[in-house]
């Protein structure tokens, strides 16, 4: 057993789950960190309850979303300037101090993480990336034509402190990066005690009002991407009927635009999105999204199968990433492998029609 | 008196009132006396058996009546052959007529040459255009019978040509129509030594609503005939009778029977090495063009009707014979399917009762194994339908957004219908919910060929044609309509239209005549008004720009013809001229 702690740094409410999840069943009984960062704002809400659970022996809380918009493109030069002076940032945005690891894992290649490789590019402190849903399948965030950081000297060093992805299903992965895959093992609906201390956690209430229909939004309008989303929104309303369709906002989104064009009422439930799953409460409920990571969570993360409508097939927009080819064959390998009998991926808009009166019971069976 | 006749006339009547006068007296008053004319009356309901009568009792010499059942043209001129004395033997259809001196000069030319068989040229009257021409047989005063076939010009008529009556005791019509392509042509090769009156002595008078401009759907013996013509023919003659042939045929498909053109491409494979290695044809250039459809598939005439928990109507049968009388029938039903060939998620179907869906999926294999033209119990098709034969593959909208199932086709073994079997094998909404085949089919189409779910007439990637709804599902009396939906009763002289093809048809309409008012408010201002009251209601939009167009041109030519218009001409020239020097 290393005799120095382990750091987990998490950015979002899917990395906590599976940072907790690691932390109780891959690195148990070993020292371990946790670092949330203001990148999803909630995540500091939930420091208390995570003091209280005693899984990590110290939780520290970062400012990292500034950082993480800067220094990732411009000129070798601007980088350099912030990746000269990487002892100090860190030191700035933390809330204590950081000290030596044996392991550090991430799910974000951001600057953060990067400044946090070249910190302990000469220590033996292995960094292992952990996944964050389908883009740690599909992009490769390392390629060096991808951003500007990734021929900087330093701003690339993460690649060699890095020893392996953790991945639910390392089959899937679709990435160029030549990184080793590793299993994570799923998490267990049924593992009743891991349930509450996520419950916990999270706080976790069931939701008191929900809809047969569930629609995830995504964070389209907070990266200014033009789409048409809420046609989409609008169009399975209409098919589905009011009342029976609901539209989980993108917490990222600045405003709840479904809400107020009518298409929805207002999502009261907090909890977070894999908690919901995890306690079944979306159960003979229709999930519809674009291509929300949310609605690959039961199946990837949890091995459960829930009802779900993708609709990025009649996506139209600006494509989502560079990467868009490969998601795209990475949801198609989705489909074939582990979609089972409750996903569907409407191709036209009579499909869609077609799946929803079906799933929603107007149609003859 | 019989043993000096020198040529039988044999007039075939059938409801002729009103012509056969004419076509007698034309034979009367020939100048060959040693004549005989038999008049054989085919089942008349009109007075012509009346007016053979008469004229039997006026002339009983010369004139005899022969009234027999109605079996076509071909038997009456048998029946006459039977009864006739004379040395040669001509026929004249009763609505035409034949000039004097015919028989006489004619027969003069037989007894001459010794010939078998003499021809004549052809004056042709296009009745309701008042116009005539003459159809010149032969360019030369001699013929050579090759160049003949060859030319083969009015090389199929029965009645320019008069006949050596042993000829008939070995030939005779088959009942058909267009028993003289059958005969005729095939004669002239085994009866080679032919004289010639190069004028034009029969007048053959052509109308509309006669077999040779109307269409039904017998006249699919054509084709039957012209396979007469080249199998009987004395192979000495191949070469000619081939190019005769294929000339013919190419007249036929592109210009006066194009409605039979899939009938006639099958012809052509038929005889695909004589036609490809005759010399005549390749060296024509235009015929040349027959050669891209030597292997172009075509659909069958196979019509497949599966039905599962219901008949078919008696309806359904007669006119599918009427119209499409050499066309087969595949007809399947739940007493006649094997339950146990179908793939297993048909089977689940059929025993969850959803008759309909294994229906689709029975008629689509059929059409994938044989080729044809799936037609439903509720729907009819008329003889258009021949005319999408020529597609690989075609289906029609029955509204402005969804397909019409009830009458779709293609060749054997398409892969579009391929796939379409196989996508009742997939996990799909569409296998799960039991959707109809029009829902599959749409989104089938739109995702791989791009098609545009609105109503209008489509060629996706020229291989797929899509038809309007009142093509496939509904008469709009157009002259486009192939089938439509029968299901609901309408009294004769209506139609029942869906109301979503009314309204996707007075939009197009109005869409059409907003764009030709649009278009000529930019060209010529003041012919808009006069043209407001040209009836649009129920007239194709082609028709409609047609007729505005039509009728602008006689506004404004009433208007340049006025006196006013004349009388002012000087003032407006001197007015232009004005206006020219202003702008200097």
């Amino acid at each position: 057993m290393p005799d120095k702690p382990i750091l987990m740094i998490v950015n979002s409410v899917y990395q906590l789950v599976t940072a907790i999840h690691i932390r109780c069943r891959l690195i148990n009984g070993q020292e371990a960190e946790l670092l949330l960062t203001d990148v999803t704002p909630q995540l500091e809400e939930y420091l208390p309850k995570l003091q209280e659970t005693g899984l990590f022996s110290r939780i520290l809380f970062a400012k990292t979303h500034d950082l993480n918009s800067r220094y990732m493109v411009g000129t070798q030069e601007e980088i350099s300037e912030g990746y000269c002076q990487v002892n100090r940032i860190l030191q700035w945005g933390l809330s204590d101090e950081l000290q030596d690891y044996s392991q550090i894992y991430f799910s974000n290649y951001d600057t953060f993480s990067r400044m946090l490789a070249c910190r302990y590019y000469y220590q033996p402190c292995s960094f292992i990336c952990y996944e964050d849903g389908f883009s740690t399948y599909v992009i490769d965030y390392l390629r060096e034509n991808r951003a500007a950081v990734n021929i900087h000297p330093d701003g690339r060093k993460i690649k060699d402190k890095i020893e392996y992805v953790l991945l639910y299903e390392p089959g899937l992965a679709m990435r160029r990066d030549n990184l080793p895959n590793r299993r994570l093992p799923k998490i267990d609906p049924k593992d009743e005690k891991f349930r509450e201390l996520l419950n916990f956690v999270f706080s976790y209430t069931a939701p008191e009002e929900t809809a047969d229909f569930i629609f995830l939004e995504q964070s389209f309008r907070a990266e200014g991407l033009k789409t048409n989303d809420l046609e989409l929104m609008r169009e399975c309303e209409e098919i589905t009927g009011s009342g029976r369709f609901l539209v989980k906002p993108h917490p990222r989104n600045p405003e709840n635009i479904p809400y107020q064009l009518g298409i929805t009422r207002q999502y009261a439930c907090k909890a977070p999105w894999e908690l919901v799953l995890l306690n079944g409460h979306v159960k003979n409920k229709t999930v519809v999204t674009v291509c929300s990571n949310g609605a690959l969570t039961s199946r990837l993360v949890f091995g459960m199968e829930t009802e779900t409508v993708m609709l990025y097939e009649l996506f139209e927009g600006k494509v989502l990433w560079q990467e868009d080819k490969v998601l795209k064959r990475y949801l198609r390998q989705f489909h074939r492998q582990f979609s089972g009998q409750e996903y569907y991926v409407p191709r036209t808009h009579y499909e869609l029609r077609h799946i929803l009166n079906y799933l929603g019971g107007r149609h003859e069976r | 008196m019989k043993d000096k006749i020198k040529v039988s006339v044999i007039i075939p009547v059938y409801q002729v009132e009103n012509y056969l006068e004419r076509a007698v007296e034309s034979v009367l008053t020939q100048t060959l006396e040693e004549k005989e004319i038999i008049l054989v009356d085919d089942g008349s309901m009109d007075q012509s058996p009346a007016i053979c009568d008469r004229y039997a009792r006026e002339y009983p010499d010369l004139i005899q009546v022969i009234h027999k059942e109605n079996q076509g043209l071909g038997y009456a001129r048998n029946t006459g052959v039977a009864a006739a004395c004379g040395e040669y033997i001509a026929f004249l259809d009763s609505d035409d007529t034949v000039e004097p001196e015919m028989y006489q000069e004619m027969y003069e030319k037989a007894v001459e040459g010794n010939f078998d068989i003499v021809v004549c040229d052809v004056k042709i009257h296009y009745v309701e255009e008042n116009r005539t021409t003459v159809s010149v047989t032969y360019p030369e005063s001699t013929i050579d019978v090759s160049d003949y076939i060859a030319r083969g010009n009015n090389i199929t008529y029965s009645v320019n040509k008069l006949f050596r009556r042993k000829i008939w005791e070995s030939n005779s019509y088959e009942k058909m129509l267009f028993e003289d392509i059958a005969l005729i042509p095939s004669l002239i090769t085994r009866y080679p030594h032919i004289g010639y009156v190069p004028k034009p002595f029969y007048n053959y008078f052509r109308r509309s609503n006669t077999i040779s401009t109307s269409q039904i759907g017998d006249m699919v013996d054509i084709v039957k005939a012209f396979r007469r013509f080249l199998d009987r023919s004395d192979p000495a003659y191949r070469e000619e009778v081939v190019y005769c042939a294929v000339k013919q045929l190419y007249w036929n498909m592109f210009q006066s029977r194009t409605l039979f053109q899939a009938d006639f491409i099958e012809l052509l494979q038929e005889y695909k090495s004589d036609i490809m290695l005759n010399s005549y044809v390749a060296g024509d250039q235009k015929l040349k063009k027959v050669f891209e459809y030597m292997d172009k598939k075509v659909i069958p005439e196979i019509f497949i009707c599966v039905h599962f928990g219901r008949g078919i109507p008696e309806d359904y049968r007669e006119e599918l014979k009427r119209d499409f009388p050499q066309g087969k029938l595949i007809e399947i039903c739940e007493t006649n399917i094997d339950i146990n060939s179908l793939p297993k998620p048909l089977q689940k179907a059929w025993t969850e009762g959803k008759l309909e869906y294994v229906e689709e999926y029975e008629a689509l294999r059929l059409l994938y194994d044989t080729g044809g033209i799936v037609l439903k119990p509720e729907v009819r098709a008329n003889l258009n339908l021949k005319r999408l034969r020529t597609n690989p593959i075609f289906f029609g909208f029955e509204d402005d957004e969804a397909l019409m199932t009830g009458c779709f086709g293609a060749v054997r073994g398409h892969y579009v219908i391929q796939a379409l079997l196989e996508s009742y094998l997939g996990d799909t909404i569409f296998n799960k919910a039991y959707l109809p085949l029009k829902e599959r089919l749409r989104d089938f189409l739109i995702l791989h060929f791009g098609l545009r779910p609105n109503g209008r007439k489509q060629f996706l990637k020229k291989e797929i044609s899509i038809y309007l709804p009142s093509v496939l599902a509904y008469d709009m009396e157009d002259g486009e309509n192939c089938c439509k939906w029968v299901q609901y009763p309408c009294p004769e002289g209506y139609e029942v239209v869906s109301a979503k093809v009314l309204k996707m048809w007075s939009e197009r309409i109005l869409e059409n005549w907003n764009l030709y008012k649009q278009e000529l408010s930019g060209k010529k201002a003041g012919a808009v008004q006069s043209s407001a009251s040209i009836p649009i209601t129920g007239i194709p939009a082609a028709e409609v720009q047609k007729q505005l167009e039509q009728r602008t041109r006689e506004v404004i030519a009433a208007y340049e013809n006025s006196t006013s218009w004349r009388i002012t001409k000087p003032l407006r020239m001197l007015g232009e001229m004005f206006q020219k020097w202003r702008k200097k």
